[in-house]
């Protein structure tokens, strides 16, 4: 269960001893995919969309009896309301707690907990809510009813079930992420277990029971504090995002803001998964061990049942134009970064195509102009990252950069001789070997992704879910090959200017 | 020569299918509305699988390689395991074996400058990178087909002929002195750097490197680093990839065949030989406090070994059901990250757990997780918890397998430990026979509540909070200078 923020590149950290934590999956966006000769992907696809909306992408691959399986919704943080934020998320954690025939002893007596645990928990919310006129006597009854209820629910149910049986049947990467565009849940099984994937995740995308609510809202708070209240990375991200957009979702934080995260009612989160786990919205995606046909019955017969729900009308809240540089500081205890981001458009626009591959010229490798010049040359960055497309690829996005800087030199040092590279981005054509050497590198990268399974199914599932067609990863590369030096200068002329900027630097005093 | 190959893993799992009606009376199905069946009910094919077996030979300057042949994709992948790492660093040189794998790769070779080098391998967009860990080296390397031959050789210079750039050995000290100047800057980091460090205490593993022992790292030390650690004979190669097998065993022997040069390894003694417990508490002000508690624990393949890894996963890591989690997290909402760890070497192991938690409930969640390993000390585990951890390992164990570049590491890390070649069927039948007997021993014997350390990073209000509760407590301060 993991928050899909887009973060930088060279901070994927991964404690190999806490697995279930921190794979702080960073999504960067997965740029880059072709269609290259002898992978054969276009052809190897299969896809077919059910009756109720479920769309369905199946790839055969026989190289071991195992079989991945990626469910995206698409709904994310980006489509919570304004005091609701962290709904998406703590819902995909909620998604674990079972349903009302998986977790459950009588579903029907259980019903009756969880009906007195939702009253009482609202009515402690109220008046939390109150803040300094709170009847603190009245919460603290409050607070021990929910515990007392919670005592005798707990006694009624079994915890932590889904996960149980998964790992009993031998699954691995059992998890789920959310980010602003999209809820995806996901797991390995033996490939002679596809049934028992099925049987879960149709009853647990029709039928969830929010079991243990109040405790998990507390889990998350956890989360908040280890990802982003302690962390100088997670600090500096959520501040600029919120910075550098002003009415876009986007400016929030996929984790929640830590007040509105305190007050999430179990009433929203049932009318946020309703419409949310639509099955229209939903993509399926099965890369393995597995044949075709028999898989596709499977899951016509297991989702076949999940009724079509309507998803309300929304609207995109437009960012306008950015009119001018925005700068803020962010005091914390660690050494300085900073963070620069431009905004642009997102996909299907071909300037996106085009900041993937100024990306790489600028941070990829020891060749790219960043690491040659700041890390190498001048010394003065420890790392430096240029990212396209954040927070999020479904509206208009930024291009940021993250550098921290190196001891005893200072951030707006850094920071101008960032601006002098991009200057140059925009007066001088970038050369043609480097523009070859970033092409190979993204051709690679997408030929590497599909030596699994897992890779597989994310990258097919990413832009089933986002573009809704998955062949944006089979096209790519005839995209990407035909843009030109002068194309790379445009775009940069285009959206990177100071105006249109957002500056957050990190500094402990 | 010395050629082999290594047994034949034949996987088989529950055959029955009585409830096939899935696949097999699907026409009922549709007639009528379809109920979802009891998960408990279902019942699966068998899983048969004959892993693809590697390919072994051993050249006569003393390198090993595995060979798995893989036409899927226009790719070949090389993982190279070294007998060097950061336990092996002498005292005051800490980071030298880092900087060694480090500035191989970035500071040229010989027949290359290091922006050549550089140059050439970003264009063919191929990589070589190393991977320094506390007792082994990994290097990986990744090419497409076409352009394996050149990068074969390119990564054949780094390993015999590495040049060791000055600019680049600067470079590669500032930045590992920036690196330890940030340490502090992540409290989880921070935390488990340290907690190792006591753990290891009076040992080589416990050191860690500081902004003098990178400062004092010349290029003679990594120049020396590279001589005793760098030759055949300290290294096996795993390979997988569209390349045929005879024609990846002539490349491997032409490239490295006469390269002749002797190691000089110096053993390092294992940890623990003495060892004093204790709790320690590190002061950083952060709104969350990381609690890490270890011990010494059984050695890889040693007859504890199996059944405190089922131990482990029912204390710990074992998913949500795993004891530490399912009561910290779930049910007392104390934590997101939580568990239990448990790592097994050729000649010692490390148990530990850990939680991160807000100041005030670091107190309760230390207890938690000490009640629940002390009660497991007591009572062993239940039937209902063996079974379960038993059918998860024993289920999953085809994810050993699942790549043919998984399966050539594997067994060249295997080979690399000593361990024996068919090793992994045999922990699958160890783990088979273990009796709840055998485990609730070695709960008793392995689990020791006495003779563990305890790191606890968090705020000064929070200090004096657990001071409280446990007196003895000792306030540490880390300089890194």
């Amino acid at each position: 269960m993991t928050i899909t923020l887009k973060n930088r590149k060279d901070k994927i950290f991964l404690l190999s001893f806490l697995p279930l934590l921190l794979l702080l999956l960073i999504f960067f966006r997965i740029p880059s995919s072709f269609a290259q000769e002898g992978t054969d992907l276009d052809k190897r696809v299969r896809s077919f969309t059910m009756k109720n909306g479920i769309r369905v992408l199946i790839l055969e691959r026989h190289i071991s009896p195992t079989v991945s399986f990626y469910i995206r919704v698409k709904a994310g943080a980006v489509d919570e309301i304004e005091g609701k934020t962290g709904l998406a998320h703590l819902l995909e954690h909620m998604m674990f707690k079972g349903t009302k025939t998986i977790g459950a002893t009588i579903y029907r007596k259980e019903r009756k907990y969880l009906s007195e645990i939702r009253k009482t928990g609202d009515r402690l919310d109220q008046e939390r809510a109150k803040g300094d006129q709170a009847d603190k006597d009245l919460i603290h009854k409050l607070k021990e009813r929910l515990a007392a209820l919670q005592k005798s629910h707990r006694l009624s149910y079994r915890s932590n079930e889904i996960d149980r049986i998964y790992n009993e049947h031998g699954a691995v990467r059992i998890n789920a992420s959310t980010g602003q565009d999209m809820i995806t849940y996901h797991v390995s099984l033996p490939a002679n277990k596809a049934e028992l994937w099925a049987r879960i995740e149709s009853d647990r995308m029709s039928n969830p029971v929010f079991r243990e609510f109040y405790q998990e809202r507390d889990v998350v708070m956890e989360e908040r504090r280890q990802r982003t209240d302690s962390d100088p990375d997670g600090q500096l991200y959520e501040k600029f995002a919120a910075a550098a957009f002003m009415v876009h979702p986007y400016r929030r934080p996929v984790i929640g803001w830590a007040n509105d995260i305190s007050f999430l009612s179990m009433t929203d989160m049932e009318q946020f998964f309703l419409w949310t786990h639509a099955p229209h919205n939903i993509v399926i995606t099965v890369v393995g061990d597995v044949e075709t046909a028999k898989i596709r019955r499977l899951i016509e017969i297991y989702f076949g049942r999940i009724p079509i729900r309507p998803s309300p009308a929304r609207h995109e809240t437009l960012e306008p134009p950015q009119t001018g540089e925005k700068r803020i500081t962010v005091r914390f205890d660690a050494s300085e970064q900073l963070a620069i981001g431009y905004h642009k458009p997102a996909l299907p626009s071909p300037d996106d195509y085009r900041f993937d591959l100024i990306e790489a010229i600028l941070s990829r490798g020891r060749t790219s102009r960043f690491y040659k010049i700041l890390v190498e040359t001048q010394g003065i960055a420890e790392s430096v990252s240029a990212v396209n497309g954040l927070p999020g690829s479904r509206y208009p996005n930024l291009f940021a950069i993250f550098a921290t800087v190196r001891n005893p030199h200072k951030v707006d040092k850094l920071s101008g001789t960032i601006d002098s590279m991009i200057d140059d981005l925009k007066k001088t054509p970038v050369t043609d070997w480097e523009l070859r050497k970033v092409k190979n590198q993204l051709q690679a990268d997408f030929i590497n992704r599909q030596n699994s399974n897992e890779g597989l199914a994310s990258i097919l599932s990413y832009y089933e879910t986002l573009m809704g067609d998955w062949r944006y990863i089979v096209n790519y590369e005839k995209n990407i090959e035909k843009i030109t030096p002068e194309e790379l200068r445009e775009a940069a002329n285009r959206y990177l200017s100071q105006d249109n900027r957002t500056i957050a630097i990190m500094k402990k005093d | 020569m010395n050629k082999h190959s290594f047994p034949r893993i034949i996987i088989i799992f529950l055959i029955t299918f009585i409830f096939g009606c899935i696949f097999g009376q699907s026409g009922t199905l549709n007639a009528a509305p379809f109920a979802l069946p009891d998960p408990a009910k279902l019942t699966y094919g068998p899983l048969n699988f004959d892993p693809p077996q590697p390919f072994r030979f051993t050249m006569p300057n003393g390198l090993t390689a595995y060979v798995i042949e893989n036409h899927e994709l226009p790719i070949v992948k090389i993982t190279l395991i070294v007998k060097s790492g950061t336990m092996y660093d002498p005292h005051r040189k800490e980071g030298v074996s880092e900087l060694t794998a480090s500035v191989m790769r970035t500071g040229g070779t010989l027949k290359m400058t290091p922006q050549a080098l550089d140059e050439t391998l970003d264009y063919y967009a191929a990589t070589i990178e190393p991977g320094t860990g506390l007792e082994q080296t990994q290097w990986s390397l990744f090419s497409l087909k076409k352009d394996f031959e050149k990068v074969l050789g390119i990564f054949s210079q780094i390993l015999q002929e590495p040049l060791f750039d000055e600019g680049r050995l600067k470079l590669g000290k500032d930045l590992k002195s920036e690196e330890i100047r940030r340490l502090p800057d992540d409290p989880q980091n921070w935390a488990f750097k340290e907690f190792n460090r006591l753990l290891y205490q009076g040992n080589p593993r416990g050191r860690l490197p500081t902004l003098s022992t990178i400062k004092n790292i010349q290029k003679s030390d990594l120049v020396e680093c590279h001589r005793r650690h760098y030759a055949p004979e300290n290294m096996i190669m795993a390979l997988s990839g569209d390349i045929r097998r005879e024609e990846a065993e002539i490349l491997i022997r032409k490239t490295f065949g006469n390269w002749n040069a002797k190691g000089q390894v110096v053993p390092v003694a294992a940890p623990f030989k003495s060892f004093s417990p204790g709790s320690y508490y590190l002061v950083k002000e952060t709104p969350q406090t990381v609690i890490v508690t270890g011990q010494a624990a059984p050695k890889k393949g040693s007859d504890a070994y199996y059944a405190f890894d089922v131990i482990d996963f029912v204390l710990g890591s074992g998913g949500f059901r795993s004891l530490i989690f399912q009561e910290v997290r779930t049910n007392r909402g104390l934590a997101y990250s939580t568990g239990s760890f448990y790592r097994a070497r050729r000649d010692y192991g490390v148990f530990g757990a850990y939680a991160m938690t807000k100041s005030a409930s670091a107190p309760t969640a230390l207890q938690v997780i000490r009640d629940i390993m002390g009660k497991v000390k007591q009572d062993g585990l239940t039937r209902e918890e063996i079974d379960g951890a038993k059918k998860a390992i024993l289920n999953s164990f085809i994810f050993q397998f699942d790549s043919p570049h998984q399966i050539v590491t594997q067994q060249a890390l295997l080979a690399f430990d000593k361990l024996p070649n068919d090793f992994l069927q045999q922990y699958r039948q160890r783990i088979i026979s273990l009796t709840p007997i055998e485990i609730s021993k070695t709960a008793g014997n392995v689990l020791a509540p006495k003779d563990t350390i305890t790191l606890i990073l968090g705020s000064e209000a929070g200090y004096r909070q657990i001071k409280e509760i446990y007196p003895d407590l000792k306030r540490i301060m880390i300089n890194y200078d």
